[in-house]
């Protein structure tokens, strides 16, 4: 290897980071931390909408017989069965979902 | 291929945190060190090598085991650089002065004007070539690893390589 060669690999490979960097580590951790929390929120607040909305849009059509505690909680459980049916399917929704959720980590 | 780093981004895909560690730990050297001469800023290179740890942990599926990790890891670092491309071409045109500064101050093996003399040059290169000289003078990946990274042709990584590598040589030449 020629001067200039050694040279040019010398600087090519001056201030390189350190082999283990616990502060970048950590600070990568952080930023997984907070996308994770975004992601639980936005699932809780889907969630909720599915739920609202459900019961919004069914409510009326229940027998007004059922008493209220009730239907809350069947057009509730119609909703979760509903929305988690829907992820679970293959092709569109889980796309959709996973567009999603690379949309909350970036 | 180390087994080892195929059985850790398994462990991701399962959500492992450990393993996310691990990761970070064992590449983030050649990350950042890629991205820093990539995109001539240091600051900017760490934010982008953190978000490359955290698309790597969202697109765990997409690893099939055809490159190293490291190598896979430079890929997704590389998308990123070139879609930013346009921001952080800006903002280093800006600070250019400030991070040679900052370059000159660190001591290491190489001198100070053979150092400023790289950097600049290598910051003069085309964007590709920037990255094929950065991954095989830099990061020792082979030629077919760097086309593979880059999603380019054999041909034109190698052609990169012995571009850059004799501007870079002149530079240095024209330094001392």
């Amino acid at each position: 290897m020629s001067d200039l060669e050694t040279r040019l690999a010398a600087a090519l490979h001056a201030d390189a980071p350190p082999a283990r960097d616990v502060r970048f580590r950590i600070e990568a951790l952080v930023r997984l931390e907070q996308a994770r929390f975004r992601r639980r929120v936005f699932v809780s607040v889907l969630i909720a909408a599915v739920v609202a909305v459900a019961a919004a849009v069914s409510g009326t059509a229940l027998d007004v017989r059922i008493a209220d505690v009730q239907r809350i909680g069947i057009v509730g459980a119609v909703a979760m069965v509903a929305l988690l049916a829907l992820l679970a399917r293959p092709g569109g929704i889980r796309t959709l979902w996973r567009a999603v959720d690379r949309w909350l980590y970036s | 291929m180390s087994d080892d780093d195929v059985a850790l981004v398994g462990a991701i895909r399962n959500g492992s945190e450990l393993a996310f560690n691990t990761l970070v730990d064992r590449h983030q050297q050649a990350v950042r060190t890629f991205l820093r001469r990539l995109l001539g800023n240091d600051a900017d290179a760490d934010d982008m090598a953190q978000e490359t740890f955290l698309a790597a942990w969202t697109h765990a599926r997409s690893f099939r085991g055809e490159a190293t990790v490291r190598a896979w890891l430079c890929g997704i670092a590389w998308r990123k650089a070139k879609g930013a491309q346009r921001s952080w071409a800006r903002r280093r045109s800006r600070d250019t002065a400030h991070h040679e500064q900052q370059a000159a101050a660190t001591v290491t093996g190489a001198t100070i004007e053979d150092r400023l003399a790289v950097r600049r040059a290598l910051q003069a290169l085309p964007l590709e070539q920037r990255a094929a000289v950065t991954l095989c003078l830099v990061c020792g990946f082979s030629h077919s690893e760097a086309a593979d990274i880059l999603g380019a042709a054999l041909g034109t990584v190698k052609s990169h390589v012995q571009r850059g590598r004799e501007r870079l040589l002149k530079a240095i030449e024209g330094s001392a």
